[in-house]
């Protein structure tokens, strides 16, 4: 215990602990409030921006908040055509604002479609009369097209279509989804970011021992290493978690002061294409939760890259380059490449990404077996985790 | 002196281990793209039936193309590679203007006026622009020279070049991570303080940029070359002499694909060069490796960042983002399309940019030298 101490006082010297906290909470803050002032509602909120504008949409539209019932669709499908023009362009009116939501959504759904079969579409353009009442039915079929065009043997199809059929429907809508979906893509950047942080933390772990000539004298004390080990892993991974749970935390706690918490109650498939059952909320909540393993499990992986390199800089340079690299494959818009597939599923961090790369199909075979992603993801991080815990014990102990 | 720093510098580990990774990396990524198309149809026949139709797009062999296989139901390679060509008029930027989903209901007019075609549905894209940028676009429009060359086998290209721009990026990241121990190397093992009572100390300060340089240009090379290998072992080196219109149809400019790539390769150089100096700079300005790293990775990342997820349009704020030398990673994205990143319309923007920041970053670097190392 005393090593452990001695060790934690060496390493999380106030100043350096402050310095990585301070700087987590500074691009939390900003990022959110980046998030939320930036934020302006379309052109029938004119001159409103930030906690305004989001303010008066949830003023308008709370009246229809709740399950979107068919009968709603319909009513706003109706409203949105009597509103045009006769130069095609919507007339905004009162009612119409109310039930914006549902003419997006309707909009949105032509527009996915067209898209899909490949037909023409226009931006304004009346929707066709009975679009409201199917609007389930043809949610089915754009999924059941999805499915088909994603899908590469039967298990993945039947894998795909189980998940669909478990989606709930008719969905859910609460006001002010849309800027906690925005948020929901810039938390994967930031944890990016803290992810970077616990590396430049870790990575000067055991190699810094040997830079400064300390590893010899602890090499030849009796039993040094080995009792050392447990404090140079649990010390990255505690600083990690303070790392990422002071940023992510202070991030989530501003935008949920700020927004309609209710919001997390909205359906995935109202914002983004997603075979996925769970709502806002449990997006994020797995996202937070993936994010915190990747920190461990990088943690544990730079405290391997330290026990084998010389110099600290090469350690932050590898450490960063594999996260960059997960990034920057991550970002490349529809990777068709199976080499590149297979290896954005291995590579450390990767993990992270599950909501830019693979919401909308997220299943995967291997060797001929069928997975959900999220729990793929979850598994391949902790066996890094585990491979890299036991190759940096033998390495560091066995020396 | 130059020999002996270059030696130093060069012959490490670390440049070792990464030139074999990117040359693994280079092999690996265009050998699956050529594999590929192995899995449905033997490549060497493919590429004898499309050098049938190869040299200028003809509309009379697309039309013939077309009918035969419209009609006639020929499952013919050489009109499939011509019926392609119409396929992408249709495809790329698709639900603009022409919208049909089969082969069948493609009308004669695509193929007997192509060019005349292409050229409406390029007008429509154009107007879909913010007003005050169509002039320029329409005058660019109409230098466009028609008719687009075509040799077989260019379409691997279209694989090639994304997988050459994913290399160029992280080649950036690298060069940032190497870079950063220019001068904080030697602040750090205290040799700095023997070097600094040596004759000639200034200039070989000076040189220490150049063997960077080399690395990030010998990444490059072998990045480019290796693809551009790889490929023409399979299609001949005559693909590269097809028009860009090829692989993207609605671009400007009259750039074949081997133009393109040197292109990207001269403008990828030059932002090695000026992040090579600008981080020797914050390396000698403080004297430590580690934090030079982060510096290097946060400039690099905040490119990538507001590119991605930062929509403005606020002219000042691009022209910084602009100026970082990542811009010069995601050139192509300028040169191919008209969905300009962050609404630059002339590359060479970005160069001129770029180029600034390198001599602002020399002027400094050199200055910083002079001032501190001035032992006589």
């Amino acid at each position: 215990m005393d090593l452990i101490i001695a060790e934690i006082k060496r390493q999380m010297k106030p100043k350096r602990v402050l310095l990585y906290v301070t700087m987590s909470i500074v691009i939390a803050v900003i990022w959110a409030i980046f998030i939320i002032n930036g934020r302006s509602e379309g052109k029938y909120y004119k001159g409103m921006k930030g906690l305004a504008a989001i303010n008066a949409v949830v003023d308008d539209r709370k009246d229809y908040a709740g399950k979107m019932t068919t009968e709603r669709f319909d009513k706003s499908c109706k409203l949105y055509n009597k509103s045009l023009s006769e130069k095609n362009e919507v007339v905004m009116n009162n009612d119409l604002l109310k039930m914006l939501i549902y003419s997006d959504a309707l909009s949105r759904q032509q527009y996915l479609i067209d898209n899909i079969f490949n037909r023409p579409f226009v931006t304004v353009e009346k929707l066709p009369d009975d679009c409201g009442r199917r609007f389930y039915e043809t949610e089915n079929l754009y999924y059941q097209k999805v499915i088909k065009d994603m899908a590469k043997n039967e298990r993945e199809k039947a894998l795909a279509i189980e998940m669909w059929d478990n989606v709930e429907k008719p969905y859910t809508y609460h006001c002010g989804y849309e800027v906690w979906s925005e948020g929901v893509e810039h938390l994967q950047v930031i944890c990016v970011i803290l992810i970077m942080f616990g590396v430049f933390f870790t990575s000067g772990i055991i190699v810094g021992d040997k830079q400064c000539g300390l590893d010899e004298v602890v090499a030849s004390t009796r039993g040094g290493r080995k009792k050392l080990f447990v404090s140079k892993l649990i010390i990255p991974m505690f600083m990690g978690l303070v790392i990422y749970l002071s940023g992510v935390g202070t991030y989530i706690s501003i935008l949920k002061y700020y927004l309609p918490s209710k919001a997390l109650l909205t359906s995935t498939q109202l914002f983004t294409v997603s075979l996925l059952s769970c709502n806002l909320g449990q997006i994020i909540r797995i996202i937070v939760f993936q994010g915190m393993l990747v920190m461990l499990m990088m943690c544990v992986f730079t405290v391997l890259l330290s026990s084998i390199s010389k110099k600290t800089s090469t350690v932050i340079s590898l450490g960063m380059l594999i996260i960059i690299g997960s990034f920057i494959l991550a970002i490349i818009p529809h990777i068709n490449n199976p080499f590149l597939k297979g290896i954005s599923l291995i590579l450390p961090a990767n993990q992270m990404f599950f909501y830019t790369n693979n919401i909308s199909f997220p299943i995967v075979s291997i060797l001929g077996r069928t997975f959900s992603l999220v729990n793929v993801n979850m598994a391949v991080s902790l066996v890094i985790m585990l491979v890299s815990y036991s190759i940096s014990a033998t390495k560091y102990i066995r020396r | 002196m130059w020999y002996l720093e270059m030696k130093r510098i060069l012959h490490t580990k670390f440049v070792w281990v990464t030139v074999v990774g990117i040359l693994i990396a280079t092999l690996g990524l265009n050998f699956v793209i050529t594999r590929d198309d192995m899995n449905c149809l033997s490549i060497d026949n493919t590429l004898y039936e499309e050098s049938i139709y190869e040299g200028d797009v003809l509309e009379e062999n697309l039309l013939t193309s077309l009918i035969k296989i419209r009609d006639e139901k020929s499952a013919k390679q050489r009109y499939n590679s011509q019926v392609w060509i119409i396929n992408s008029l249709i495809n790329s930027y698709s639900g603009v203007l022409y919208c049909e989903d089969d082969i069948s209901k493609y009308p004669d007019e695509y193929a007997s006026n192509f060019y005349r075609c292409w050229r409406k549905k390029f007008e429509t894209l154009i107007k879909k622009l913010p007003m005050s940028k169509q002039k320029i676009a329409l005058d660019k429009l109409t230098e466009v020279r028609t008719p687009f060359k075509v040799f077989p086998g260019y379409y691997l290209y279209y694989s090639a070049i994304g997988n050459i721009e994913i290399l160029f990026v992280l080649i950036l990241f690298l060069v940032s991570c190497f870079a950063a121990g220019t001068y904080a190397n030697s602040f750090e093992d205290e040799s700095m303080e023997i070097i600094a009572t040596t004759k000639r100390h200034k200039s070989g300060m000076r040189y220490r940029v150049l063997p960077v340089i080399c690395y990030g240009i010998l990444l490059s090379i072998i990045a480019t070359v290796g693809t551009v290998c790889v490929v023409s072992s399979i299609t001949g080196f005559r693909a590269l002499s097809s028009s860009l219109k090829m692989v993207a149809l609605f671009s400007f400019g009259n750039y074949s694909i081997g133009e393109v790539i040197v292109i990207m390769f001269l403008y990828e150089i030059l932002g090695i060069c000026a992040l090579t100096v600008l981080l020797g700079y914050t390396s000698i300005k403080i004297k430590s490796t580690n934090i030079s790293i982060g510096i290097g990775i946060f400039i690099n990342m905040c490119y990538i960042i507001c590119n991605r997820f930062l929509s403005t349009s606020n002219h000042l704020v691009k022209a910084i983002i602009n100026t970082l030398p990542m811009a010069t990673a995601n050139i192509y994205t300028s040169i191919s399309g008209i969905k300009f990143p962050f609404g630059i319309f002339k590359p060479h923007l970005i160069a001129i940019e770029v180029l600034g920041l390198f001599l602002v970053a020399v002027v400094l670097l050199f200055r910083k030298i002079s001032i501190d190392y001035y032992y006589g």
